[in-house]
């Protein structure tokens, strides 16, 4: 367990910068994520954490280490590959070894260790088998014990299940959580998928363009976002355009509604365009008298624990609505409805 | 997809190689293991191994194989690893000029060490002006070392076969392999030990097992050299008397099963290995730029490389432009009057032309059947399409030697490629075309299959779908698409062809249908400056060969695929 931090990141790449002064604290035993789009430079800065990548600016610490021109294998930071980069002409007994081997470690030792890494991924007894015997998920596993195997007190993944299918990745969610947390590890994962860093993460950093937009807990994010890269990136949102008006209120077309900053203390100046970012899950579909937003539902799709529907506003803009527990199947047609949204609900953006 | 189609081409393919590749093999075979009256015999095959003076050129052979496949892959292995990691001043033009040797014909290039490496050659002059060596005494370099000397040239003309190979291997490495271990705490040295070299053995077997073939089998640079205690040396001289002798035949066909084991072994090895399931790789490559000095130290290597691979054939240049080139560094005068002179020799103009068309005509028949089954390969799902692909790529494990042999005994009198020879001066035009078409296939077949695994099918779905007939798909959509692929295969074979030794020595008897290596061959025997007119006809080929081969690289692309069994 130790104290990552990274202090003033810039990464170039001939003319190229991938990462523009990056800074950031990750707390002992933590599991932080990376999140981003590709090419957001969430990748190159774990490889700087994990000592691939040297950066053109800055200083990386591990607690109180400056790590920043120490070799990969000296920070103590075991790395799991996208690809699982496990080698096809070793046993998968083998590539567990491989890093007990090249720190001289006993060969009893080894054998025990193998056989104890093996079994913290459910995988005792197939020390023997060949790489190319095992499925994905299995050889996910196997690198996740080559990774641990040497005691880290980091472990780095970069973006390991995105080459699981869609059941498997649900399964390693919550066991990448658990050996994380049982083994006393700070862990940096990357990962595009938001749903994945939203499930796992204690705490998230969402990356664009080289910098980082926003830290914070998971919940903080999704009903926080402090611009509105954040709000679309982190699940599904309306994002509307308006005019600043006195005290949080806002214009848009057709109506006015009152806002709740994204960052506190956010007070922008009357008459400054902003943007709300309004989840679909917050708005609820009520009569049109009882209303701020008006318009005719023009989509339905059903996915049966819920219900989306697009519906058109007055002056056009199109608003996804979601309903949790349907009681009522709504039909697009003629008929028009109100959208309520609560208050807390409604994110005031600088545009 | 029409099965149809699919199963008619293999049905023809297989017949075209089953009469002109496995019958001449098959004949070889008969005339070592038949005699007439007693049937099946290994008499021939233990007198072969009974009389020393064969045993020596077997295993002479042997050794110069093997010891040509470690010196090529010494001189392969760090290129490719350099030219893998690291960014380096004109790498990309270097990286092709790498392979140009690999055109330059070997046998041409010994006639410039020859001058260079002679008693009175450049070396022992420039050692003497130095005083390292003693006017009176020169030392006789290929004297006791010819075996050398030819491994020498082997290895420096075959060395791109295992660079594209290896090459090739290593870019197939997920470079998150290397890092995996480095992140483990592996040192460099041993990450190469441990990680980068096993998984490169597949090109390095690839490759290995062409270069040994192929320098096992070497016939025109022991021949320059005089070196004659080597088996493919032994049975071109035993030409001569082939209708009484039949220990040629028994010592090719020795050779044949040598090779074929070489070939089996190292497709055993690869089919074996594991690392062909290994994942493709996810993660990028990125090439290091190393310091200031270190990059140039890579330039420097390639370049150096490149400088020792050309200075025989440098040595020809000069040899071709020297009035007198005798125990000095340097030809005392420059003339270009040996070229002139080789333009007006009756060998050298007929023998451009006899080799301009059979290459061209060769390639032609390659492309036409290359097209055809690399089609059956990918894109059809008939059963037998593995068998074919394995049945065209033979002819990489079947010398050359043991080809022109069948070939040669086929055409005598009364035999069944007799119709091949036209009249009754013999013109093998037909039979070495056939011949240099059959040896080169493979590479044609490889790089119109690695064309279409590239191109996507949907491409041609998306025609078919709009009402083209297949054979307007193909003209329309598949050709263009494959066009680069093709080309280079082609160029390939068309170089290779051009410079073909064994077939080219051993079939063309009259002087009038000489190829361009035969014409050299007998210029080199010549008294008087027929040394100077091969060298000048030795330029003349290279020039050619390198526009050749610098064009195919380019139009190719993606290296290693052509040298892949």
């Amino acid at each position: 367990m130790e104290e990552i931090r990274a202090d003033g990141i810039t990464k170039r790449f001939g003319d190229v910068t991938a990462l523009r002064n990056v800074s950031l604290e990750i707390a002992p035993g933590e599991l932080f994520f990376l999140l981003g789009g590709s090419g957001c430079g969430k990748t190159t800065l774990l490889r700087c954490i994990a000592g691939l990548e040297i950066p053109t600016e800055g200083k990386v610490f591990f607690g109180d280490r400056d790590v920043t021109d120490l070799p990969t294998h000296k920070r103590e930071a075991a790395m799991v590959f996208q690809s699982y980069a496990l080698w096809p002409h070793m046993t998968v007994g083998q590539n567990i070894a491989f890093g007990l081997e090249e720190r001289k470690v006993e060969k009893k030792e080894i054998q025990r260790r193998v056989e104890e890494a093996l079994e913290m991924v459910k995988l005792d007894g197939l020390a023997k088998r060949g790489i190319d015997q095992m499925s994905g998920g299995q050889q996910q596993r196997v690198s996740l014990a080559r990774a641990l195997v040497v005691r880290p007190k980091c472990l780095l993944l970069d973006e390991p299940l995105s080459n699981l299918d869609a059941q498997l990745r649900l399964e390693m969610r919550s066991e990448i959580r658990r050996i994380v947390k049982e083994n006393d590890l700070t862990g940096v994962y990357v990962t595009h998928d938001q749903s994945e860093a939203l499930s796992m993460a204690d705490r998230m950093a969402v990356m664009d363009e080289g910098v980082i937009v926003q830290v914070g807990p998971p919940e903080v994010i999704y009903r926080q976002p402090v611009t509105s890269y954040v709000a679309g990136f982190i699940g599904e949102t309306n994002l509307l355009r308006g005019t600043a008006r006195e005290g949080n209120q806002v214009e848009i077309p057709g109506a006015t509604l009152v806002a709740t900053p994204g960052v506190e203390g956010f007070q922008p100046a009357t008459g400054s365009p902003v943007i709300l970012s309004i989840r679909p899950e917050a708005i609820e579909i009520v009569n049109p008298t009882q209303a701020t937003l008006a318009g005719k539902i023009i989509e339905r799709i059903y996915l049966g624990s819920l219900i989306q529907y697009a519906v058109k506003l007055d002056d056009g803009t199109v608003m996804q609505v979601t309903e949790q527990n349907p009681q009522i199947i709504r039909s697009p047609g003629e008929n028009r409805v109100g959208l309520k949204v609560a208050t807390e609900d409604v994110t005031l953006l600088e545009r | 997809m029409n099965r149809k189609a699919a199963y008619g081409l293999t049905a023809a393919v297989t017949l075209f190689f089953a009469v002109f590749f496995i019958y001449p093999a098959v004949v070889v075979l008969k005339e070592a293991f038949y005699e007439e009256g007693k049937g099946l015999t290994f008499s021939f095959v233990i007198e072969v191994f009974k009389n020393p003076v064969y045993t020596e050129g077997l295993w002479n052979a042997f050794a110069l194989g093997v010891t040509s496949t470690v010196a090529s892959l010494f001189i392969a292995f760090p290129l490719a690893l350099i030219g893998h990691r690291y960014l380096f001043p004109f790498k990309k033009s270097l990286s092709a000029l790498i392979l140009i040797p690999l055109v330059l014909p070997p046998f041409v290039g010994a006639v410039g060490v020859k001058q260079i490496l002679g008693i009175q050659g450049a070396l022992n002059a420039f050692l003497i002006k130095l005083g390292l060596a003693d006017a009176a005494m020169p030392i006789d370099w290929l004297g006791e070392s010819r075996f050398w000397g030819v491994v020498a040239m082997n290895a420096l003309h075959l060395y791109p076969i295992l660079y594209m190979n290896i090459a090739a291997s290593l870019s197939n490495i997920d470079p998150a392999m290397e890092q995996a271990a480095q992140n483990l705490g592996c040192p460099p040295w041993r990450r190469l030990m441990r990680i980068t070299l096993p998984l490169t053995t597949p090109g390095i077997f690839a490759g290995g097992a062409i270069v040994f073939i192929w320098s096992f089998t070497e016939l025109g640079v022991p021949l320059v050299f005089d070196y004659t205690r080597v088996a493919p040396v032994q049975v071109y001289d035993g030409i001569k008397d082939l209708g009484s002798n039949p220990f040629p035949f028994a010592l090719v066909a020795i050779m044949l099963v040598v090779s074929t084991l070489v070939f089996m072994a190292s497709k055993a090895v690869l089919g074996r290995s594991k690392l062909g399931t290994a994942p493709r790789p996810k993660g990028k490559n990125v090439e290091v730029r190393p310091k200031r000095g270190k990059a140039w130290l890579c330039t420097l290597f390639f370049l150096g490389v490149l400088f020792i691979a050309s200075l025989p054939h440098a040595g020809v240049v000069v040899l071709s432009l020297a009035q007198d080139w005798y125990g000095s560094i340097l030809p005392e005068a420059w003339t270009t009057a040996h070229y002139q002179e080789a333009l007006s020799h009756p060998l050298v103009v007929p023998s451009i032309q006899n080799s301009l068309f059979y290459a061209s005509m060769a390639t032609l028949v390659d492309l036409i059947l290359g097209i055809a089954i690399a089609w059956v390969i990918v894109r059809s799902t008939i059963r037998g399409r593995a068998f074919l692909d394995a049945l065209v790529m033979l002819p990489l494990a079947v010398p050359g030697l043991v080809m022109a042999f069948g070939y040669l005994a086929l055409s005598q009198d009364g035999e069944a490629f007799r119709f091949l020879v036209q009249g009754a001066k013999e013109n093998p035009t037909w039979l070495l075309v056939v011949a240099y078409a059959v040896r080169r296939l493979p590479y044609v077949v490889r790089s119109a299959v690695a064309g279409l695994q590239q191109s996507n099918l949907a491409l041609e779905e998306a025609a078919r779908s709009l009402g083209a007939t297949p054979v307007r798909t193909l003209r329309r959509v598949s050709l263009p698409l494959l066009g680069p692929n093709l080309i280079a295969g082609g160029i390939l074979a068309f170089a290779f062809a051009m410079l073909e030794v064994s077939d080219s020595l051993i079939l063309a008897q009259q002087s009038e249908h000489f190829p361009i290596t035969k014409a050299i061959y007998s210029l080199i025997g010549m008294l008087g400056n027929g040394y100077e007119l091969a060298s000048a006809l030795g330029v003349w080929a290279m020039v050619f060969l390198g526009i050749s081969i610098i064009g195919a690289v380019i139009l190719g692309g993606k290296k290693g695929g052509l040298f892949r069994m």
